[in-house]
């Protein structure tokens, strides 16, 4: 397990990966994110423009088409499946009646926008994401208002994953091959003995990791040789600012 | 659906959660690092790779149908509510980031239902159990248990109630399907959290987490009124919302009414609603306005941010 798959395209050079840093990268994904999920219902020529900027973007970003619908296809079953469920659901007068089934007219609509938000607003955030390395990424979340203890435990957790993981696989492989025709009971508490088992094994790392980290003068924070990048933020404050002008231009056209 | 994705949730409810979420989470950093002190590092990125890793093993849940654990309360168990509760916000974190599951506008109410309903309100009914029923491996194991369950259910009903109040289904109707279906989700929760808990507490009880001496009521009473006012302050917050934005289904009304309002306006062009609005010009120079105040508003406001970045680190 690795998230190598997750850095595929992240070093071909492209139009917008030579012209945003990292951290720059995140500030637009949220500006997307926050554009296309916060779209207010109604506003259908706003949401058409953003799916064109959003296209543009995975343009200049030179993905390839197959891979970005490959990462956007992976989360679309978290948003299709509760919103196919709103035609049936919400009340209103019948569009469609299959036997049983009435789709209300007020459901479709709903389920209609709330999937292609969904559907934009991961497009634009896989994009943004998928030309920018995980680690780069993790040491750009420097720059948003979190605490440090949370951004700490994001980049220890990105180094330690992985660790963790071939110890569950072992114990789990392990377990596996001794429980054998074992009954279902049996199976369960040896899924949860292997889970107690890895919490286990985070203690001991960590406390290791600790006296690590003290026997070599840690004090608050990890040092990082991250040149400061020259970068102009032009091209950043003006995606941001389409991406605003746009909601706002949504926000617009559901009010008058 | 435990993970709330981008599009469900309404602005106010989003900006609600967000800002209670950062409130919160800032207040549990300050806590585990009290706690913890030069361990709290290593701690929680430790737990966040384990937590990480155990959400990758996926059990059977019913009909071919296969779920992960959460571990809101295993986490809060061996590493402390607030530790937990840190350790989850990074988890939701990374995964809306680096896996588009969960919405980055809906993660504030994505932090709330799973992190604070998992790792304080499940441990404050973990702590509440054993308090009464003494604090035997079997005993603890049944305790995280319930306190599982229940917090997956709650998990259910926060999501069902912020989605209601998104005005994306009546409140009553998402509310009591998103409760229900977490209701199932929360067995294989509780099972799991409830043997992993009894087998730690049966190898290792001194490695889980011990409220300290001197506050052993404090910190119980501290984690469930901390929940009990995440609760309370959320519901009254969202209750104003609600009275003040239309209940889910007149919002469909006036949605609909939105809609025939639009159409009717483009099939008369000529209608007193137009002639009303300035010219074409007048348009576009109000954009170019607008699109230029943004731009300068959004070049101070990183302005600002780099120079304040530039401070503290310099």
């Amino acid at each position: 397990m690795g998230f190598a798959h997750l850095d595929r395209y992240a070093d071909r050079p492209s139009w917008l990966s030579r012209r945003t840093t990292p951290e720059q990268r995140l500030w637009i994904a949220l500006g997307a994110a926050f554009a296309a999920g916060l779209m207010p219902p109604g506003a259908w020529r706003a949401l058409a423009a953003l799916a064109l900027i959003v296209a543009l973007g995975a343009w200049t970003a030179r993905l390839p088409a197959g891979a970005l619908a490959r990462r956007v296809a992976h989360a679309i079953p978290f948003f299709l499946l509760p919103a196919l469920a709103l035609p049936l659901s919400v009340p209103g007068p019948a569009a469609v009646e299959l036997g049983p089934l009435a789709f209300s007219e007020p459901g479709l609509t709903k389920a209609a926008e709330i999937v292609l938000r969904a559907t934009l607003a991961v497009s634009a955030v896989t994009v943004v994401i998928s030309v920018t390395r995980a680690a780069d990424l993790l040491s750009a979340l420097d720059a948003l208002p979190l605490p440090r203890l949370v951004k700490s435990s994001l980049a220890l957790g990105y180094r330690y994953v992985y660790v963790l993981n071939d110890e569950l696989e072992r114990t789990g492989r392990a377990l596996r091959s001794r429980l054998g025709r074992a009954p279902v009971s049996r199976r369960w508490q040896a899924r949860a003995v292997t889970l107690a088992h890895v919490l286990l094994r985070a203690h001991v790392r960590g406390s290791r990791i600790h006296a690590a980290m003290l026997s070599r003068g840690y004090r608050d924070g990890f040092p990082t040789l991250r040149p400061a990048s020259t970068l102009s933020p032009f091209w950043t404050v003006a995606i941001v600012t389409l991406l605003a002008a746009v909601w706002l231009a949504g926000l617009i056209e559901v009010s008058i | 659906m435990a993970h709330i994705p981008d599009g469900f949730l309404s602005a106010p409810v989003a900006a609600t959660t967000l800002v209670t979420a950062g409130a919160l989470t800032a207040y549990a950093a300050k806590r585990a690092q009290t706690r913890l002190d030069d361990r709290a590092a290593p701690t929680l990125g430790l737990a966040t790779a384990a937590i990480f890793a155990a959400q990758a093993v996926n059990f059977p849940v019913a009909a071919g149908t296969s779920g992960h654990l959460l571990g809101g309360v295993l986490v809060a168990v061996v590493f402390g509510p607030w530790a937990g509760y840190l350790v989850m916000t990074a988890v939701l974190i990374a995964q809306a980031l680096l896996f588009a599951d969960g919405g980055l506008t809906a993660l504030g109410a994505n932090v709330l239902n799973i992190a604070a309903a998992g790792a304080l309100v499940g441990y404050g009914i973990y702590r509440t159990l054993t308090a009464l029923a003494g604090d035997g491996a079997r005993r603890r194991g049944l305790a995280a248990a319930a306190a599982a369950y229940l917090s997956a259910v709650l998990t259910g009903a926060a999501a069902g109630l912020e989605l209601g109040l998104s005005g994306v289904a009546p409140t009553g109707l998402s509310l009591g399907a998103m409760a229900s279906v977490h209701a199932l989700i929360g067995l294989p929760e509780g099972v799991i959290t409830g043997l992993a808990v009894w087998a730690l507490a049966r190898k290792r009880a001194d490695l889980l987490f011990q409220p300290q001496a001197a506050s052993t009521g404090g910190l119980t009473g501290a984690a469930v009124l901390a929940g009990l006012g995440v609760v309370a302050i959320l519901a009254g917050l969202l209750s104003i919302l609600a009275s003040a934005a239309p209940d889910g289904l007149e919002r469909v009304a006036i949605d609909l009414g939105f809609a025939e309002a639009a159409s009717s306006w483009e099939a008369a062009p000529f209608s007193d609603y137009q002639a009303w609005l300035p010219g074409t010009a007048g348009t576009l120079v109000a954009i170019v306005l607008g699109i230029a105040l943004l731009f300068a508003g959004v070049a101070a406001t990183a302005r600002a941010l780099a120079r304040a970045r530039a401070a503290r680190n310099g």
